[in-house]
């Protein structure tokens, strides 16, 4: 058998963090804070700066004040996490938000107007300001100063295990396709949800990483809950921030049902617990014939007004204290682009959709971040739901605005410290096996030696169209659940006919196999659970079961196939109850 | 598909449109070092690269017309 080194470029590093998004790179430098003397390497297809989602947003940051934390820890239970989330974690989450925005502004971080957040919550005590969208080239280069190594344009495709432990991965360079192997004490999964590609400005997100875990033997919990949705306008693609406020049916019906969790958060800034619902309102509209739906923009004045111009500089100029010098730049030219572009006509009336994005993470990890794989830890939205910390809901916490930023960092601070100190007391480490090494590379590869077949972004169009529809993602019934499954399992039976001709396409291949996975852990967990909780929603079990004690959905990878299982949520130690 | 035009008269060929692009739509030439959009279709109109040029040299000219799938389905 031939050495490691026969296939391919050989990396050795003691932590391996795959992603240098917020979270990523909040695991690397707290990783190497915690034992300076370990080398850390942060890979990622992006360059360093600007990957993942965290600059691609708002750059809102929620948190929860001193002596506040009771409060959003029994509000999110009752109304969010509705009993699947982890009261203990949440609670630990609620004690660390301002220690955990502390540290991240130690690194270089360009906060604005922290001491004059306001209160953007008319329930939970929570405060927010914001970051300018730059905020990972500082963070990449304290990260540097701490003695972080970087590669760029790195696609991870596999794990490489000895036993039960991780001993590395292999993947490959997207510009050259050359192959590496990287030799690791301990990977911190820290690339990303699964977001289907379908909201483009979100679609880094495309869950190779779950992928990944998934086939190194990880299991999955909550896969039932990537379903968020969010308002866009059908002409530009983007999101319509307000227009949930102001959106009309064919008819010129106003649909004031908001459709949030509790009417008095109907006047909250942007719709805090954005609802699955409202799209599900919008749905329900176009089937009984009353479509489409359009925002009234001149009801609309959210952008204008002093607060929107603060938090979506989109036009005007924020204040003083609240300016962000790039966001404000990139901001105005989507503005103008999609105001000047994308608008077909200078009617008022303009067509809004629910936009599926998902915010697909169900890698289950421990109090430590860890999986059940030794030495493999996963970091940020790739296992929000799988932590288990905010129960019922896709990443970020609740579809709080604000809340995604900081629950990233929140969990490298942990995931980060976790490795190193697995590393640090590691007698052991595992050994790179040639067998499994060689049938991983070919499978990697296979699809850049086939002279015909399918394209991934042909089978990723099919994907979307399965994903993105509301009666199969925000509204389940069971009918339409088998035939989503159905036809997500015809296209996984198309999979092993992907070509490619680069490291370009050959990255693509990978991720289509990952949004066909995650379709199917989707829809099998959405089956599983006959009962509506939280953002689950299904038109046959409209009501919450509390007949019994509450379950989490899990799934593991068995031979290859995808087994379904319960785990009884440990209500009687926590201290939030239904009723 | 978006058009990104890169104006080669203003261009340095600094490279930040290659390094801000998250969905790897850049090369670059290896003899002249220009860069180029090489993959226009991956271009989510994220604008990073446009807003990221520090000569204004690049603009990402977005299609509005390209297909989405449908958010309501047909059942």
């Amino acid at each position: 058998m031939n050495s490691i080194e026969h296939f391919g470029k050989v990396i050795s590093t003691d932590i391996l963090i795959v992603g240098h998004g917020i979270s990523g790179l909040s695991a690397a430098i707290t990783a190497k804070e915690k034992n300076p003397a370990l080398k850390v390497l942060a890979v990622d297809k992006a360059c360093v700066g600007f990957g993942g989602k965290a600059n691609k947003g708002g750059g809102h940051i929620s948190y929860i004040p001193e002596g506040a934390e009771e409060t959003y820890v029994e509000y999110h239970t009752r109304n969010l996490g509705d009993y699947l989330n982890n009261q203990d974690r949440l609670r630990r989450y609620a004690h660390s938000t301002v220690k955990t925005l502390d540290k991240w502004e130690s690194w270089g971080v360009s906060f604005r107007a922290r001491d004059d957040a306001f209160q953007a919550h008319p329930i939970i005590p929570w405060k927010m300001f914001v970051v300018d969208l730059d905020m990972l080239i500082p963070m990449a280069k304290h990260a540097r100063q701490a003695g972080v190594e970087f590669m760029e344009k790195v696609a991870i495709v596999d794990l490489l295990t000895d036993g039960d432990q991780v001993c590395g991965a292999i993947g490959f360079d997207l510009v050259t396709a050359e192959i590496l192997v990287f030799k690791a004490k301990a990977v911190v999964l820290a690339n990303g949800n699964q977001n289907w590609r379908v909201m483009r400005m979100w679609s880094s997100s495309r869950g190779e990483g779950i992928a990944t875990a998934w086939r190194a033997g990880a299991r999955m919990r909550g896969a039932e809950f990537g379903s968020f949705v969010n308002m866009i306008s059908v002409e530009h693609f983007q999101v319509s921030y307000g227009s949930e406020n102001a959106m009309f049916n064919a008819k010129g019906e106003f649909m004031d049902d908001r459709a949030d969790l509790d009417g008095n958060l109907k006047d909250t800034f942007g719709g805090a617990d954005l609802g699955g619902t409202q799209s599900i309102s919008m749905y329900k509209q176009v089937a009984a014939g009353n479509g489409p739906i359009f925002e009234d923009t001149e009801k609309n004045d959210y952008p204008s007004t002093p607060q929107g111009m603060n938090i979506v500089p989109e036009v005007g100029r924020a204040a003083d204290n609240w300016f962000r010098p790039f966001a404000h730049k990139w901001w105005h030219l989507l503005w103008e682009k999609n105001k000047m572009g994308g608008y077909k006509t200078s009617s008022k009336m303009k067509e809004v959709a629910p936009g599926f994005i998902g915010e697909f993470g169900p890698v289950n990890v421990d109090d430590n971040w860890m999986t059940n794989i030794k030495g493999l830890f996963a970091s940020g939205d790739i296992c929000a739901g799988g932590i288990q910390i905010f129960g019922a809901v896709p990443a970020p916490p609740g579809r709080n605005r604000g809340s995604g930023l900081i629950a990233a960092v929140y969990h490298g601070i942990h995931a980060g410290p976790a490795a190193a100190d697995y590393v640090t007391g590691l007698e052991k480490p595992g050994q790179i096996d040639p067998v499994q090494l060689q049938a991983l590379q070919e499978d990697m590869l296979v699809p850049l030696y086939r002279s015909q077949g399918v394209t991934a972004a042909e089978l990723t169009w099919k994907i979307q169209c399965i994903m993105t529809p509301v009666p199969n993602s925000a509204l389940k019934r069971e009918d339409r659940l088998k035939a989503a499954l159905a036809e997500t399992l015809a296209l996984k039976a198309e999979l092993p006919k992907l070509v490619a001709s680069d490291g370009h396409s050959l990255s693509a291949c990978i991720e289509t196999k990952a949004m066909v996975l995650c379709a199917e852990m989707f829809f099998r967990a959405s089956l599983e659970r006959k009962e509506t909780r939280g953002w689950h929603i299904r038109e046959d079990f409209p009501s919450r079961d509390d007949s019994a004690n509450p379950y989490w959905v899990d799934l593991e990878n068995v031979g290859g196939e995808m087994a379904v299982s319960r785990t009884e949520v440990p209500l009687n130690h926590y201290v939030y109850q239904p009723g | 598909m978006n058009l990104i035009k890169i104006d080669s008269t203003l261009c340095t060929k600094c490279g930040m449109c290659f390094k801000s692009c998250w969905n790897d739509v850049f090369r670059v030439d290896k003899a002249t070092r220009q860069p180029y959009a090489a993959y226009p279709e991956d271009c989510v109109e994220c604008n990073y690269c446009e807003v990221s040029c520090p000569v204004g040299a690049l603009t990402v000219i977005i299609d509005y017309a390209k297909p989405m799938a449908s958010c309501y389905g047909n059942k």
